[in-house]
């Protein structure tokens, strides 16, 4: 759920655009065969595995914190992400990004080794290696731009996930925002594993930690707005949009 | 212009050959090509520079065009799941204009200043599924880029007898949009078809 907008937008353009400017031009008689689209049915179903969705026990308490979250991005982290939008310019955004995302290393490299992505996990160490030195200390990611490597994003909880160990139930935190009890598990987990954990004093390790949430924030505004816009129960969307990509993931 | 012509001659007749030395099943290709050939035609509509220049003529241009490309039926089927077996056909017709309205009015207005002239799409592979009667199915895996993102997308196509190849769903980085929208409608259980079409009415025209 973390790419650009614009992207989404050109898709959605591409499918989806089909409005029918005259009410019921395009809507061919919707006659129903009956059959088939009990199939259908069934494959969008909760009995289906691939389609089950997550259980959400505690749902008032998820739904406090979806609430204390979208005031807190809508009042705290979009403008202060606007404003650092519009005064760091894009290369320095992503070149902050590439540095955050370099020292995520450890994390890439531990699952990949975990879920058995042993070569995956050599080319983690490569792109490292060079985005490290020739990259200088990550802030270029030389290895994606010269060299064709494309890292594959795992965690803890898609490792876990990958062990055939169900989410558990939906889980949002204030802040962090969406996440289930196995994938808690596993951030805490990841997070013995990310150097910025250890960088000390902590004045430096939380203004680290908000850098990088701004500088992620900024390449990602409008996201979150249209996904809201576009549903009818923003909750549900989200908690939804989250098991499925996630699912994805540990598919992958 | 000549070498372009050429060139896109060339990749046009290798296409063909590619395909016909593959051994796939007839609708299966058809589709890839299909959808292909219509996101191609999209994209030109998007970048045409007097188009751009003309926000509501892009928007009809679009419209037009890329009313050949979504089964917005099956998807509605989808979205609303069993719950659809309760709309009557007018209803279905209500439904189907305002839940189209409610995505397009969410994303057009945002197509505006958005640079799109560096968008690449690799198809990476098709998938057929098993046919239903004279209903086939197939579902297309493709990468958008731009720049350094890559985006994962997934277009489900569905093909009735003596009909078009039409996109009935969409996944972005695995995330299905009918089945996005099916659980928020299955979390109102007790909605009734004329409640569900009042407030999609009213989300839209807010």
């Amino acid at each position: 759920m973390k790419k650009i907008l614009g992207l989404i937008i050109v898709v959605l353009i591409v499918s989806i655009s089909s409005l029918p400017v005259v009410a019921g031009e395009g809507a061919a008689a919707p006659e129903e065969d009956t059959e088939f689209s009990e199939d259908l049915f069934d494959e969008y179903d909760n009995k289906n595995p691939e389609a089950q969705m997550v259980a959400d026990p505690i749902y008032y308490f998820n739904y406090a914190m979806f609430t204390f979250n979208d005031y807190l991005y809508f009042y705290g982290l979009k403008p202060f992400a606007q404003g650092y939008k519009a005064i760091v310019p894009t290369p320095a955004r992503k070149g902050v990004n590439n540095f955050f995302n370099n020292l995520l290393f450890p994390v890439r490299f531990v699952n990949n080794l975990l879920q058995g992505k042993f070569e995956s996990a050599g080319t983690e160490f490569s792109a490292f290696f060079v985005n490290s030195t020739l990259g200088v200390l990550g802030f270029n990611d030389f290895a994606q731009k010269h060299m064709g490597i494309s890292l594959q994003d795992e965690d803890l909880g898609q490792t876990l996930g990958s062990y055939n160990i169900g989410n558990g139930f939906y889980l949002v935190w204030p802040v962090l925002g969406p996440s289930t009890l196995r994938d808690t598990v596993g951030q805490v987990g990841d997070m013995f594993i990310t150097p910025v954990t250890y960088v000390e004093p902590w004045k430096l390790h939380w203004g680290m930690r908000g850098v990088d949430t701004v500088n992620r924030t900024s390449f990602r505004i409008g996201d979150y707005e249209a996904l809201k816009d576009a549903a009818l129960d923003p909750y549900t969307a989200v908690r939804n949009a989250y098991i499925q990509n996630r699912r994805a993931r540990i598919k992958d | 212009m000549k070498p372009i012509l050429i060139f896109s001659l060339i990749l046009t007749l290798s296409v063909s050959f590619c395909f016909a030395g593959t051994e796939m099943p007839a609708g299966e290709n058809e589709a890839q090509i299909h959808l292909e050939t219509r996101i191609n035609e999209v994209l030109e509509i998007i970048r045409d520079k007097e188009l751009i220049a003309d926000p509501v003529k892009q928007e009809q241009a679009l419209y037009a065009k890329a009313f050949e490309i979504f089964d917005f039926n099956t998807f509605s089927m989808l979205a609303l799941g069993r719950k659809y077996r309760a709309f009557s056909v007018p209803q279905r017709q209500e439904f189907i204009t305002y839940f189209s309205k409610l995505i397009s009015n969410t994303y057009f207005p945002k197509l505006a200043g958005q640079d799109i002239s560096d968008i690449k799409i690799f198809y990476q592979g098709v998938h057929a599924l098993k046919p239903k009667k004279d209903i086939f199915r197939t579902d297309i895996t493709t990468e958008l880029v731009k720049g350094e993102t890559h985006v994962a997308i997934v277009y489900r196509m569905i093909q009735k007898k003596g009909q078009e190849w039409k996109i009935y769903d969409i996944k972005i980085e695995g995330v299905s949009m009918a089945a996005n929208y099916r659980e928020q409608f299955k979390e109102q259980v007790s909605q009734t078809p004329e409640e569900i079409i009042a407030q999609l009415k009213e989300k839209v025209e807010k």
